[in-house]
Order: C-alpha cells, then structure tokens, then sequence
C-alpha cells in the first residue's frame, strides 16, 4: 500500500514539475491580447578540435593548423584553444636535445610561435578561436612556426618539445 | 291606448245617475270592471254607447260628467313644476264602491274606483308643450286633455314617473287620473288596488312638470365631443337622462359635482330626488390617470463587464392615456450596472443588479442584469514542448461556474516562428496544439479555429511543439499572441 501511494505521489510530483504552473497574464477585457515570449533552448553544443599529434618545425618559418569539425555550439558561445605548457611568455617553444646522457648540457633549439603576425604572449597562449558560424575554422586557428635556429655548430640529434593544449567551450 | 276617460266617465255616471254596486272581485279587475258591471246590471246603456270611442264628449253624448266645467278648479299659470298636494282636501272616502262621500265638487272632484283616483284639475298649457309627471313608483298617471269647457279633445295613455308626454292641442286643460300598481311597474298590468291620496300627499314626489330643468355641464378643462364649453342639457321631471361623459388627456372622469355637492356619474334615474329637482349645475370631476402597470422588453440581460458593455431597455407605462408616464430609473447596484434616464444599461463588475423602472404612482418593472466577466489567465511565456494550463474562469453573475450566455473566445496563431538568438538566420517554426486534458490527446490547432471557444470556466492545455527537429544549439526565442474576446 505505501509503495502505491509512494508510486503515485512520485507520478504527481513528476506530472507537476512538467506542467508549467507559473503565474501568467490574466486578460479580463474583451478585445485585449497579449504577446507572449516564446523561449527555448538547445542544450546539445558540441564540438572536435583537430590538434596535429607532430609538430615539426623547420629551418624555415612553418606552421600548423588547429582545426575544429562538427561544430555545433550556441552563437554566444565559442571554443578556445590555448597552449597551457612547452611555450615561454614570449611564445617561445624550446626543444630540447634528447638522449643526452646526464650530467651533460642539453642542447635547446628554439622556435617562436605567432598568430596572426602576433607573438603568442604570456598574456594569451590562445592559438585557436572558434565560433559558430559558416566559417568552422577560423584564423586563429592557424599558428606559425618561426625556423629553427641550426647552424653548423648545432648538435646533431633529435629535439622535443612538448605542449600541452586546453580547449574550452566558452561564453561571451 | 287604453281608454280611460270611457270607463271614468261610465263609472262617474254611473255613480251620480245609478248607483252602482259591484263585488271586490269585480272592482279589482280595474279598466275591465265596467263590462263586468254592465253584465251585472242592464241600466248601464250610456256605457255601450261609448264603447270604441276614445275622446268622451258627454255634452254631444247626452251624457254629464256630473260635474259641470265651472265647477273644475283652472290653474292657468301652473308654472314649472305644480305641486298636487291639495290632494289631500278630499281624502275622505269610503273604501265601499257603493258609496262616495266628501266629494266637494266646487273646487275639483275626486272619483274612486278602488284603484283610480281623478285628480281634476285643468291647467292650461301651451299647445304641443311636453309635460312629465313625478310620483312615486306606485304609481301610474293618466293624462288627457279638454278644452275649457271640460270636454275632452285628446285621449291620452298612462305613464310611469318620469315619462313624457307631448300634448297634441295648441291650447289645451289637462286632466290626470292616479292609478295604484301596488309594485307592478308594468303598465297595463298587475293587479289594481286601492289608491291613496294621502300617499300622494304625503309624497315629496307629487308634481306636474311643464318646464324642464336646466342642467348645465362644465367641462373643467376637459372637453365633451371635442367642445369645452358647457354643455346644457334640459331635465323634464325626473325622467332617466345618460349624462355626459367628457374627456380630457391624462385624466379618468370621475363623475359630475352638482351643486348639492353628490357625485353623479353616466345616468341619473328616472325618480325623484329633490336635489336634483331644479336647475343644476354640475362640474366635471377629474382625476389623475395614473400609470397601472410599466413593462420593460426584456426580463433580464447579459453584459460584460470592463468595456462599457451597454443595452438600452425599453420600457412602457400603461395605460398610454395615463397623467404622468415619466418613469424613473434606478439599479439595485451601480457598481454592477449603471442606467440613465434613458434607461441605457451599462455594466460595470461582474455581479448581479436588478434595474428598476417605477412610475410615479408606485407601478414598477425590473429586469435583472447579469454583468459577465472573465479572466484568462495565459502562461506569461512559453516554452517550446512544454504544456501550459490557460484557465478561463467566466463570471455572470460575480460567481464563477454559471454557465454564461456569451462565449469567450482565444485566439492565437497556429505556426509562429522561433529565432535563435544572436542567429536570427536560424529560425524554427512551431505549431500550436491544444488538449481539454494535460495527460495527452494533443491535437494541432487548425487553421481559423480558435484555440478556445467557450461559455463556461475551463481549462485547456496549450504547447508548442516544433515541426522538425531543434539541432542547432541556442537559445530560440519567438512571439505568441493570445487575443481574448466575447461575443
């Protein structure tokens, strides 16, 4: 007996919160009318950002590209991609020499990142920025790569660098 | 025509020449006891000889009345009304046919038959002059007329009083003989009985009338066949006259005021009343016409409230001659219902008023007012596939749950659009669906139908459910319109 009750106060309370009981506007005059505000939100935003898994910098300026598919996100919202770690606040990428035995200097080779002609500073690490729109990929996501200063008195070996990438869905 | 004057002049010879005896029985049959007497006694041979002839001219007959014309008091100026109260001089008679005493003869003489009494006397008229006679109902009178020399020129016939006679001679005596109808008023008829000249007398009631009164009529202010002017009417003793009957706008006549201060009304009766036995005047009684009954069109009526919802009640006071049909106007509640002079309705809360239409002489009519009211109560937004109660609540009497007369009716669109903000190029439509329950049985709202059509309180259910799938993240905003009206 307690579970059907329980069952129906359950099926009430439900039936309740679905039904919309908020006080409205009362017209009581014959010829009067109301505009109502119709109001719905699609709460599915969602999104892929392409992030290449190898950077590889060069002797001259390159770059990549941070891309973003099946964007679905709200016109007041956006996606930010930022670089958390592995860059300076100068933008610059130190790569390191790797496999050096300890106890010895590690070579530093070093690249600046830019976007948009602008050094990525300490200020913003943000090298991609997405909206909604037609345009799914936008400028900032293309980041370049300054060369690679190599000489002949470069360490011959491999270099890396690592960098961390956060992407948030933000809103404006 | 009955002659009379034959069988007078019969009996009075018989009485003075032959003495005549002759049963009760006999005596009571009246204008036949000469027959039954000239059966009974063969010295009756005057009496055939007259027989069939109307006017009794003893002195060509060979006949005297026994009574000679010097003899026979002349009133020559008998004036307009002549009493016959010296009737009484010669009231002592015998009750016995056989016998006739105390008649004195040098001033007039009275003849008795048990049932007629000749009151002689010869007034002198003037020729085709109209003449009535006032007694009392119990009796008839007789009139013929004679010349000076008491011979008869015009038989004449009897007469209740107040009835009229025209005399046929230029110049012309009368005679008038009594006549007791102990009650029969029918003339002719009945059973005769004894005449009693003290009665007579004695009566108030007991003239010849040769001039008829002036009865003059003042119309105070109304008018008779469209005169106002007085109207005079002449009054031949107390014969039975229809009186005037006048009218005047707004008022009821309520009868003639004579000048005794009696209200006289449509007739005066054929019998005497010394009040009215002279020239009178009479002035017309009026009185108001007051308004009997007021009527309204309608017994009651809807109204709505809160937009000066009005109707006009029509009212009439009855009867339309009435004096005063102003009407005065009242509610039972103005702040339900208002009503003008005019009797235009206007309503104002919901509630009950009773208007009230009353004339001044207290004769009323009402018609209760029903002030409809209604609140819909919309969802003060909407979210899409979501359903919303819309209460409507119909007032008609300031009390919810009467069925109203008047449908309240919503209105709304049946596909509105939804725009994603900040991406207007983004929209969405949706459609309007409507249920009489929350549980479910959606249907969408045609085109042209009224989301709500109703005369009584309800509550539907409202959603809007998009036509094809919300893929695009936002939020979505868009405009519904409800327009509430009664009709």
């Amino acid at each position: 007996m307690f579970k059907r009750i329980l069952t129906g106060v359950l099926a009430l309370v439900l039936i309740m919160s679905l039904w919309e009981t908020a006080d409205g506007a009362v017209i009581s005059t014959d010829g009067e009318s109301v505009t109502v505000p119709v109001k719905y939100t699609v709460d599915n935003s969602s999104f892929e950002i392409r992030i290449p898994a190898l950077i590889i910098p060069a002797e001259e300026e390159t770059g990549f590209l941070i891309g973003a598919d099946k964007l679905n996100i709200r016109p007041d919202e956006y996606v930010e991609v930022k670089i958390v770690s592995g860059c300076d606040g100068s933008g610059a990428v130190k790569l390191e020499r790797q496999n050096v035995p300890e106890g010895k200097d590690k070579a530093v080779l070093e690249t600046v990142f830019s976007v948009s002609g602008r050094n990525i500073s300490e200020a913003d690490y943000i090298v991609g920025h997405f909206e909604d729109g037609s345009s799914i990929v936008n400028s900032v996501g293309e980041v370049t790569m300054s060369a690679v200063n190599v000489d002949e008195t470069t360490q011959a070996g491999d270099y890396l660098a690592t960098l961390e990438f956060r992407v948030d869905l933000k809103r404006r | 025509m009955i002659n009379i004057i034959y069988k007078i002049s019969a009996l009075l010879i018989t009485a003075v020449l032959l003495p005549l005896r002759l049963s009760a029985g006999e005596a009571s049959a009246g204008i036949h006891n000469f027959s039954d007497a000239r059966n009974k006694s063969q010295t009756l041979v005057s009496a055939e000889y007259w027989t069939g002839n109307s006017v009794f001219k003893p002195e060509e007959q060979g006949i005297d009345w026994g009574i000679s014309a010097s003899q026979i008091t002349k009133v020559l100026s008998p004036g307009r009304a002549y009493s016959v109260k010296d009737i009484g001089d010669y009231s002592a008679y015998v009750t016995n046919e056989e016998e006739r005493v105390g008649n004195t003869l040098d001033k007039s003489f009275y003849w008795y038959n048990r049932s007629r009494l000749a009151y002689v006397k010869l007034f002198k008229v003037t020729g085709g002059q109209e003449i009535s006679f006032v007694f009392s109902d119990e009796f008839y009178v007789y009139c013929a007329e004679f010349d000076s020399s008491f011979r008869m020129l015009e038989d004449g016939d009897w007469m209740a009083t107040g009835q009229k006679c025209r005399l046929k001679n230029d110049t012309a005596w009368i005679m008038v003989v009594f006549r007791q109808v102990n009650g029969d008023m029918s003339l002719g008829g009945g059973t005769d009985t004894v005449v009693k000249a003290s009665e007579i007398k004695n009566s108030e009631a007991n003239y010849i009338v040769f001039e008829p009164f002036s009865y003059t009529f003042k119309m105070n202010g109304g008018n008779y066949y469209g005169s106002s002017s007085d109207y005079v009417m002449e009054r031949l003793g107390v014969n039975k006259i229809a009186l005037p009957r006048p009218i005047k706008t707004g008022y009821k006549f309520s009868g003639w005021k004579a000048d005794n201060g009696k209200i006289y009304n449509e007739i005066i009766s054929a019998a005497y009343d010394s009040e009215l036995f002279k020239d009178t005047t009479f002035t017309a009684i009026w009185e108001e016409i007051p308004v009997s009954a007021v009527s309204l069109d309608r017994e009651y009526a809807i109204l709505e409230q809160n937009c000066g919802d009005s109707i006009t009640l029509q009212a009439a006071a009855m009867p339309d001659n009435a004096y005063d049909k102003t009407l005065v106007w009242s509610s039972s509640d103005e702040e339900v219902a208002r009503v003008d002079r005019n009797g235009v309705v206007t309503a104002g809360k919901t509630g009950e008023a009773v208007i009230t239409v009353k004339a001044s002489g207290g004769a009323e009519a009402c018609c209760k007012i029903y002030v409809m009211g209604f609140e819909v109560k919309i969802p003060s937004s909407c979210e899409i596939n979501k359903a919303y109660p819309i209460q409507i609540k119909v007032y008609n009497n300031g009390k919810e749950g009467m069925t109203g007369r008047k449908h309240v009716i919503i209105d709304t669109e049946q596909t509105v659009a939804v725009y994603r903000a900040g991406d207007e190029a983004t929209s969405y439509d949706v459609v309007a669906e409507t249920s009489p329950s929350y549980a479910g049985g959606y249907s969408r709202l045609k085109e042209g139908a009224y989301l709500a059509d109703i005369t009584d309180s309800s509550t539907i259910y409202y959603r809007l459910t998009p036509t094809s799938d919300m893929t695009r993240a936002g939020d979505y905003e868009g405009n519904v319109n409800f327009s509430v009206s009664v009709n």
